[in-house]
């Protein structure tokens, strides 16, 4: 056996053992009677799984291997796969974080709820607290590596969706909306809802045009070749869309809520730049004011804050010239907003989310009362939709209205134990009172 | 001061306005829960576990409210899943339902005989006092000899509800009609309750 045997052996030997040691605490939760990240553990086992096959089929390769420079590739493999399986031991945070879920119970409810109508009937949601500035979002994190090297995700198994949230949040339920936002790239990780869109793209009347000088501008400005420059204003204008679309879907199921969260996060942070996966926020806020007064919010917009709304107003009114593929990019997402709109109104269904004062003002009321405003007079479930608003309204007026109150608002004392309550209190309801 | 009869109860549940208002945010199951002079609330699902530590012991005196807060651990459970109650084990727990007393009413809140039959005791501190606002905390022990589960949304307790009272045409016609001498528990006659907890607990959960 010759040096390079050896190293080979001793590397493969060495993933082995990454993945061994990091299966145990798979194992504790799937044999430990858990119930929370049991699809998440699964997954996991599966990519060890997946892992040590691998390294069965390169031991089978490397016994073949007709010179030295195939057995050293195979060790490079192996080296780089030893750092990546190292890497995956980020991963037991998450397994933990499912076991101690970091937002409370009625949050946890509201999320699991709208990612089994969103996303799948079977669906398996870990909220994960991290170091992370924004909110994010991954759905089975695993399947190209699982299909690529084991035998792929058994049929019938639970989407895993991960989200992950700054851990400075933890427990400013107001911004937690921002999650809808996260299900929506779940949602359409699992429906292709922006291959529909971008299909619908090129059958409109002046997209492909614009599309074609996009290209050809970006190649010429950069020296890229043609395919280059396309793949690149394809894949801006992609990540833009989604971007667009999971807006729209969280907009179109919380209502105001959704502008409200995403003011207090978002937009403190920039407002005309544009991202390469993200479009400016003027921009955004423009389209999240559109589908608001399109699903009739308007008035409850202006009576809730009449500053706040005249601020985001002269926001979105503000015309801003943007350079180059940027300027395509905001164009195509405004030409493409009732395609988006469509796909989102076909996703939610009954769950778009219509203005009811009455019980807006019944939940308010209990609010102000300082009563977890859980179940309405008749009986019914309160809307979680709708006590999120309240709460939002309310800490907007506690806060002395106007946009300083939007930056202040999810820190609202008063709150910090109403809202969970309300939502936990609410889903419970819900579901007892369910046929 | 005399208990609130069924009727009354139900009236003091419907007032108007807000403030004057027997609110308990929900009310899941009013024709269940509201009794003859009495008004039944279920377990809440968070708990705080006494902690193992180094500390010799609870001394008023000397510990900060950091410190108590310290010795205990949350814990949270999923509506309709159980919580273990030990032997001896005591654990803090609440009410599910969020309570709000007004001005004109007072009351006591008592466990449930079902639950005194197996060791359990719910409330020490049993006092409730007029404009009290929210969920009741509950010291549970066990003071039987077996571990016993007690899942998340069990009607665990009654209140008993002061101000003024009247006889109720709601003849007591429970589990314990007649009782001669001390009655075993009833509490598997509760086990279609319990199995609805555990559904909804399920339907929370999406299985």
């Amino acid at each position: 056996m010759g040096a390079l045997d050896d190293d080979f052996q001793f590397v493969a030997a060495s993933v082995e053992r990454a993945a061994r040691l990091q299966r145990r605490e798979c194992r504790d939760v799937l044999d430990g009677g858990a119930l929370r990240g049991l699809a998440l553990a699964r997954h996991l086992d599966l990519v060890y799984d997946a892992v040590e096959q691998r390294v069965v089929d390169r031991r089978a390769e490397y016994q073949l291997a007709p010179d030295d420079t195939v057995r050293a590739d195979a060790i490079l493999e192996m080296r780089q796969l030893v750092w990546d399986v190292r890497g995956f031991q980020s991963n037991l945070a998450w397994l933990a974080a499912a076991q101690q879920p970091p937002l409370d119970l009625g949050t946890t409810y509201f999320l699991e709820d709208a990612a089994r109508a969103l996303v799948a009937s079977q669906v398996e949601v870990t909220v994960v607290s991290t170091e992370h500035t924004s909110y994010a979002t991954s759905s089975d994190p695993w399947e190209p590596l699982i299909s690529a090297w084991g035998g792929g995700i058994p049929a019938g198994e639970p989407t895993v969706v991960i989200v992950f949230i700054p851990r400075r949040e933890e427990r400013s339920g107001l911004l937690h909306p921002l999650i809808m936002h996260e299900l929506g790239h779940a949602a359409d990780s699992r429906h292709g809802l922006v291959d529909r869109i971008w299909q619908q793209a090129g059958q409109r009347k002046r997209f492909p045009k614009r599309f074609s000088a996009a290209v050809a501008e970006f190649a010429a400005a950069t020296g890229a070749g043609i395919a280059d420059a396309n793949d690149h204003v394809t894949r801006r204008l992609r990540s833009w869309i989604a971007e667009s679309l999971c807006d729209c879907v969280a907009v179109r199921h919380l209502g105001p809520t959704y502008l409200y969260s995403f003011l207090a996060e978002v937009a403190a942070g920039s407002m005309d730049e544009a991202g390469p996966k993200h479009p400016p926020p003027r921009q955004r806020i423009k389209l999240l004011l559109q589908n608001l007064d399109a699903d009739r919010w308007t008035q409850v917009l202006t009576e809730a804050d009449p500053r706040v709304d005249g601020w985001v107003r002269s926001l979105a009114a503000k015309n801003v010239d943007y350079s180059e593929t940027d300027d395509f990019l905001t164009w195509a997402v405004d030409e493409l907003r009732a395609v988006v709109r469509a796909e989102t109104g076909r996703l939610l269904g009954t769950r778009v989310l219509a203005p009811d004062v009455a019980q807006l003002s019944e939940v308010t009321a209990l609010i102000e009362a300082g009563i977890p405003p859980a179940q309405l007079r008749n009986g019914d479930a309160a809307s979680r939709e709708t006590i999120i608003l309240a709460c939002w309204q309310s800490a907007l007026a506690n806060a002395g209205g106007g946009p300083e109150a939007l930056a202040v608002a999810p820190d609202a004392p008063e709150l910090a134990d109403l809202l969970p309550a309300a939502l936990e209190l609410s889903a419970v309801t819900a579901a007892w009172t369910a046929p | 001061m005399s208990l609130l009869s069924h009727e009354a109860l139900n009236a003091a549940l419907a007032v108007e306005p807000l403030e004057e208002r027997l609110t308990i945010m929900p009310m899941l199951d009013p024709q269940q829960q509201v009794g003859p002079a009495s008004i039944d609330v279920r377990l809440g699902t968070r708990f705080r576990v006494l902690r193992r530590t180094d500390e010799s012991g609870i001394d008023p005196a000397a510990h900060s409210q950091g410190a108590l807060e310290r010795g205990q651990q949350h814990v949270t459970v999923g509506f309709g899943r159980p919580i273990w109650l030990h032997p001896g084990q005591f654990v803090l727990g609440s009410t599910l339902e969020f309570l709000r007393f007004p001005a004109q009413l007072g009351g006591y809140v008592v466990g449930r005989s079902s639950w005194g039959r197996v060791g359990l005791l719910v409330a020490t501190a049993i006092m409730i006092q007029p404009g009290f606002a929210g969920n009741l905390t509950l010291e549970l022990v066990n003071q039987g000899e077996g571990p016993i589960a007690l899942y998340a949304g069990c009607r665990i307790a009654q209140l008993a509800i002061h101000a003024l009272d009247a006889p109720t045409a709601q003849a007591y016609t429970g589990k314990y009609v007649g009782p001669t001498g001390p009655q075993v528990t009833r509490l598997a006659k509760e086990a279609a309750d319990i199995e609805r907890l555990k559904e909804v607990g399920d339907r929370l959960a999406g299985i």
